[in-house]
This record gives structure tokens, sequence and C-alpha cells, in this order.
């Protein structure tokens, strides 16, 4: 009986509120909303690609963002791995078939929990720019829907694609890899199997491999460890500005939480006005309760004006605003 | 140009928008903040005065006040679609981190979604600007707007289309979201375009309830009044951004390019594209905000996603990297923009003769 009622009443509520939602009235954070699993294909021994589609129309995912998938109460973030000009409303992830097998327990026809997609990693350049894709092994997920995308615009930029993955048998999108390179002469993928070449990849690699890999800008997608090499690479020659690294959003980065403030704004208030929920205690400095690690972004001591912007710094929260405004400042507990 | 002057042409230009991206601030947020309340009081001003006409026609005051708000409404529209909608879905905006202000997330006024705007014009016309065959904005299927053009039996009416299309562009714009040639390439499957069609259609049948069911409905026994003021300003708003636009690409002096000629363009030379293939129109501060800074077309084309209000401090730049380059900068008033344009749709309704391109 309520369902029968509620239903219009929400519709109305959504034409009052337009071109917003309702939630953005309620201040609400749970943007999930539910999609079917329509399909599962197997890409090799190891990874599987789900097939979604969310149950009401939704706007489109930008290629390279992640999205909140949530099954019975398990969640995890997930790279998009179709392309961006689709609109058929479906959207794919590629996936482990081990450790991500809670994803798919149920058949296809149920119904997961996608959250927005999220994540600055997405290719904006409309002028040509000579770009390097970095990526190791599952993390190709995160740019495989940007090669996609390129094809389905007929329109490939000069691509220079660096793999690294375990074997052979590993080798996600292999195919349709060798696929793009025949179709476009612009894309020149290399795929590097650790079980042949254990060699690492730093930049002298890098110049074996592709001569001016200085003068790209660089997507990196990878583990932990291949990121640090890559990125010491692009700060060695100061190029940190081209560079720009898949991460995922949220608490998947192991808990951090980014923000932006203005340099006047305690970074305390500007999280709470964000709607985390910190850890907070005087507000002025001096119980310590809102002490948190420093991850990324350059912060100012609001009480001495020093300046703080090595990682791994410990920072109170109430004390400390962005040096600069609209720079991200990334903090972990 | 030589390769060399190519390369130093794209530094400088590169340098330049580096150099607004890291002066961005404050002054810019609340720049952004200001048109929108403005706009938004404009609207539901404008809608307040349009019923505010019903019972004020008792002592006789019923067209002034049904013309201002009408007129208000229509210069809602006009803001919204071309300085908010237009440049906040280019990601102009995106840098402040405002989800509410962001290219993800705004829905404009007008009848066509915003989805299918980012990808017609985000992507097919900005990254295809003036390349025949592939930027569907060169006469949008229906107008022959450039000699290079083969005449067909359709174009001798053309200067009668111009003028439907004029009244009516909202739904043009709206329609053209549909990617029928992309469909065509095979780079769009068959329930993607239907997926296109859904689009179009949920975000038409929204404009057409809110504008001429929901606001007149509210006020009753005057419906007619309020539909017809609603219909007159979204009509104002149609003809203003059709000249606007139509400035854009189409006056006397702009060039065409081929796909061949373009196949493997450096950086440099698809900035000389892009400055080729746009027209500025000169104008003040009114101006400016009622056309979205689509006067600074150049500038716009060459940085879509650097924000409006930063073009006309720039274009002196852009302008005497021109000079240094020889490259042409075409400015001129709305009149002499439009007048060619429509001089240059009529004559080539008339005559067949077809010009191959120059470059």
């Amino acid at each position: 009986m309520i369902c029968v009622g509620i239903r219009p009443l929400a519709d109305i509520a959504r034409w009052i509120a337009r071109p917003f939602v309702p939630s953005h009235y309620l201040l609400s954070r749970d943007d999930r909303e539910p999609a079917e699993l329509l399909a599962i294909r197997d890409e090799n021994v190891r990874t599987r690609t789900l097939v979604l589609r969310p149950r009401r129309p939704r706007r489109r995912h930008r290629a390279g963002q992640f999205v909140r998938v949530d099954v019975a109460g398990v969640h995890g973030w997930f790279a998009i791995t179709s392309g961006e000009d689709r609109f058929d409303g479906e959207l794919e992830i590629t996936v482990n078939a081990d450790h991500d097998r809670w994803l798919y327990a149920a058949p296809p026809g149920s119904t997961v929990l996608l959250g927005i997609p999220e994540g600055d990693f997405v290719y904006t350049p409309l002028a040509p720019t000579p770009t390097l894709m970095v990526t190791g092994g599952a993390a190709i997920t995160s740019v495989i829907g940007m090669l996609r995308t390129f094809a389905t615009r007929d329109a490939m930029p000069d691509v220079a694609h660096v793999h690294v993955c375990a074997s052979r048998a590993d080798a996600l999108f292999g195919d349709e890899l060798a696929a793009l390179a025949a179709r476009f002469a612009s894309y020149r993928p290399t795929t590097i199997y650790r079980t042949d070449d254990r060699r690492p990849l730093d930049h002298t690699r890098l110049g074996e491999l592709v001569g001016d890999w200085a003068s790209r800008a660089v997507w990196l997608a990878g583990p932990p460890r291949m990121q640090a090499a890559i990125a010491a690479a692009w700060a060695a020659i100061d190029r940190v500005a081209a560079l720009h690294i898949a991460r995922p959003p949220g608490e998947s980065a192991g808990g951090t939480i980014v923000l932006r403030g203005d340099p006047a704004t305690p970074l305390l208030d500007t999280a709470e006005a964000a709607g985390f929920a910190v850890r907070s205690g005087c507000r002025i400095g001096v119980c310590r309760s809102c002490v948190v690690t420093l991850r990324r972004g350059v912060v100012r001591d609001l009480r001495s004006g020093q300046l703080t912007g090595e990682p791994g710094a410990r920072i109170q929260l109430c004390v400390t605003a962005p040096r600069d405004a609209e720079c991200d400042i990334e903090v972990a507990p | 140009m030589t390769a060399t002057e190519h390369d130093q042409l794209a530094r400088s230009l590169d340098d330049l928008a580096a150099e607004v991206r890291r002066a961005l601030g404050d002054a810019d947020r609340r720049y952004i903040r200001r048109v929108i309340i403005t706009q938004r009081i404009l609207e539901l001003g404008g809608r307040a005065v349009i019923f505010a006409s019903l019972p004020l026609a008792a002592i006789g005051w019923f067209w002034p006040t049904i013309v201002i708000g009408t007129l208000s409404l229509a210069l809602a529209k006009i803001v919204e679609n071309m300085e908010l909608g237009h440049n906040i879905m280019h990601g102009q905006w995106d840098w402040l981190g405002d989800r509410r202000i962001h290219s993800a997330t705004w829905e404009w006024d007008t009848a066509c979604a915003s989805e299918l705007w980012k990808q017609s014009h985000n992507i097919v016309h900005h990254a295809w600007a003036n390349v025949v065959g592939r930027d569907r904005d060169l006469g949008y299927d229906i107008l022959r707007v450039n000699a290079v053009q083969p005449w067909r039996f359709g174009f001798a009416f053309q200067p009668l289309y111009g003028i439907v299309l004029a009244l009516l562009f909202e739904w043009g714009v709206a329609f053209y979201g549909i990617d029928f040639d992309a469909a065509k390439r095979g780079d769009l499957s068959g329930r993607g375009l239907s997926g296109q069609f859904a689009l179009f259609r949920r975000k038409a049948l929204r404009q057409l309830v809110k504008d001429y069911v929901l606001w007149p409905a509210l006020a009753g026994p005057w419906f007619a009044p309020v539909l017809l003021a609603n219909l007159a300003a979204n009509v104002i708003r149609n003809v203003w951004g059709f000249a606007v636009i139509f400035c854009g690409h189409f006056p006397d002096g702009v060039e065409v390019f081929t796909p061949g000629a373009i196949a493997g363009e450096s950086r440099g030379q698809w900035y000389e594209r892009q400055i080729r293939g746009a027209c500025n129109i000169n104008g003040g501060r009114l101006f400016r905000i009622t056309s979205g800074h689509l006067g600074h077309q150049i500038e716009h084309h060459l940085f879509p996603d650097l924000p409006s209000r930063r073009y006309p401090e720039i274009a002196p730049r852009v302008r005497a990297l021109c000079e240094r380059y020889d490259i042409p900068y075409n400015t001129g008033s709305l009149v002499r923009q439009f007048g060619t344009t429509v001089r240059t749709i009529v004559r080539l309704a008339v005559t067949h003769r077809t010009r191959s391109c120059a470059s």
C-alpha cells in the first residue's frame, strides 16, 4: 500500500527538484542504484568481464573511472572497462575470477548496487598529445576503456603503450590490443612478460622502449611499486604535471580521503563540510585528536605559517589548511 | 609554416593556457556563482512578472508586464544556455571541485539532452572542427555553408530552412544529438542508437511538460497567456542562439579542411586549424555574457575547457601569435559576421559551383 502511494510522490519531488535530484536536498551520500547483472564472459583463465545495466538510465561514465559495486553487503571499486560512447545503457567491469568471486556468485539476471562512476583518471586532451600509457597486470582495465573509446571515435591519438604482465597466459585483452595496433598506425603497444624479462621498468628501460618517453603525457595504471618507479622517472625530469595515475577513489586507496579547500579554512572544517566523519576534539590545535598522515599536497600550519609537503608527515587537521586553493590534499588516519 | 614553427606555436599556446590555469582562483569562483545567481533571479523573477501581468490586467498593465516578464525569462534562458550550460559542460568549471557546477552533472534548460550534447559538440565538433565530412556542424546536414560542399537540389530552399531552424533552434540541436553518422560507420550499435533516442525523448518531454504544462497550469485559468509567454521566451532564445552560433564558423574568410589534409596533424597544426576555422565577434560585457563568450570563438576553440571569462584577457596574446606566424585572425562586428553568413547561405543556395579546399 505504501509503495503504491510513494511512487507518484517521488516523481513529483523529482519534477520539483529538477535539474537536481531530491537526494541532493537530503544531503544523502548514498548514490547507489540497482543494476542488473546481464552477462558474464571469460577474458582469460583468471579474469572475467561482467556486463551490468543500471535499472534507471544514468549519466555516462568517463573511460578510466572507477565504480563502486555492492553485492550482499560486500563491496569493491572496479575500473570501468567499456568505452564512453556506447549509449546502450550498459557498462562493463573486468574482474579477477578468484578474488572477486563474490561479485558473480549470483547468476546473471540478479541485482547489484552501483555507485556513481568516480575518479579523475580520464583522457581529456582534444589537441593531439603524444601519449604514453604504462600498465601493469590487471590494472590495464583502467586504460582499455580509453582505447575502446578512441576506436569508436575512429580517432586514435599518438599512443605508445607499455604493458607489463606475468606471463602469456595472464595477458589481458591481448588480441584486442593487437587488432587496435593493426587498425591504427598511431597506436604502438609493447608487452613485457615477466617470465621472459625481469629487468626493472626504470627510465633507462623506458628510453629503450619508447625513445621520446620524456616528452609524452603519461597515463599510468599498475601496482604500487610500478607507480613509484615510473613516478620517480618523471619526477627526475621535473614533469610530474604530465603524469596521470589511476587510483580507485575513497576507501580502497587504504582509507585515505581527498580534500579541496581554501587556504584560510582549516582542513577539519573542509572535511566535515564534505561529509567525512573525522575524529576531532578541541579544534584549536591542543588535544591532537585530529592528527592524520599527509599523503599528497602541501599544507600550511595556520598558527606558525609553516609549510609541510612531504608525504608521511603527521598533521593536525584543525590548525592546517591547504597552501593553494583547488589543490588535492590527501590524508590517511 | 615549418614543423619547427608549428612546435613553437603549440608551445606558446600551451604555456599561455598553463599560465591562465595557474591563475584561476577566487575571482573566477565568485564570477560563476554570481552568473548563476543572476540567472536564477532573472528566471524566477521573469516567471513571477509573467504571472503578475494577469491580475494587473485589471488596471490595464497587462502588456507591459507580460512583455517585461517574457524578456526576463528569455534573457535567463540565454544566459543559462550560453554562459552556463555550454561552458560548464565543456568542463570549464570542473576545477572548482563543486559537483553542482560540473560537466558531469549539469543539465541545461533546452531541449537537447546534456549527454547527447557533450558527445555531438564537445567531441565530434571540437575535435573535427571544420573538417568536411567529419564536422557535422558544417551545415548541420541540411545547409550548404561552404562552397566545398557539393550543391544538391534540397539546398535551393536553404534560406527558408535557415529561418525555420532559427525559430526552432533548440529542437534542431536536440535532434542533431542523435549520431546517425556514427551508426552508419558501425561505431554506434543499434542499441546505442536507440539509447540516444531514449535520451532525446526523455529530455524533450521534460522540457515540454515544464514550459507548456506545469508552469501554465500553476496560473490556473490563465493557462494560455503563460504558455504563450514561455513559448515566446524560448523562441527569442532560439533566434539569439542561432545568430551567435552561426557566426562562429560560417562568416566570410573561414577555412575548411579535408580529412586527408589533417591526417597525422601535429599539435601546432591542430591549433592552427582551430584558429583558421573560427570567427570572433566584437562586443561589450553584456554581449560577452549573453553569447557565452562565443564572440571569442577562436580562443574557445583553442582552449574549450578554459573558463570563458578568461578569453578576453588572452585574446590579445593569441592575436599577437597569429600575427607572428601569419595566420588570419577573423574578427568583426555581429552585423558583419552575421551579414556575411546570411549572404553565404543565400548565395550557395543558387550558385552550383563546387570549390575545392584551399589546404
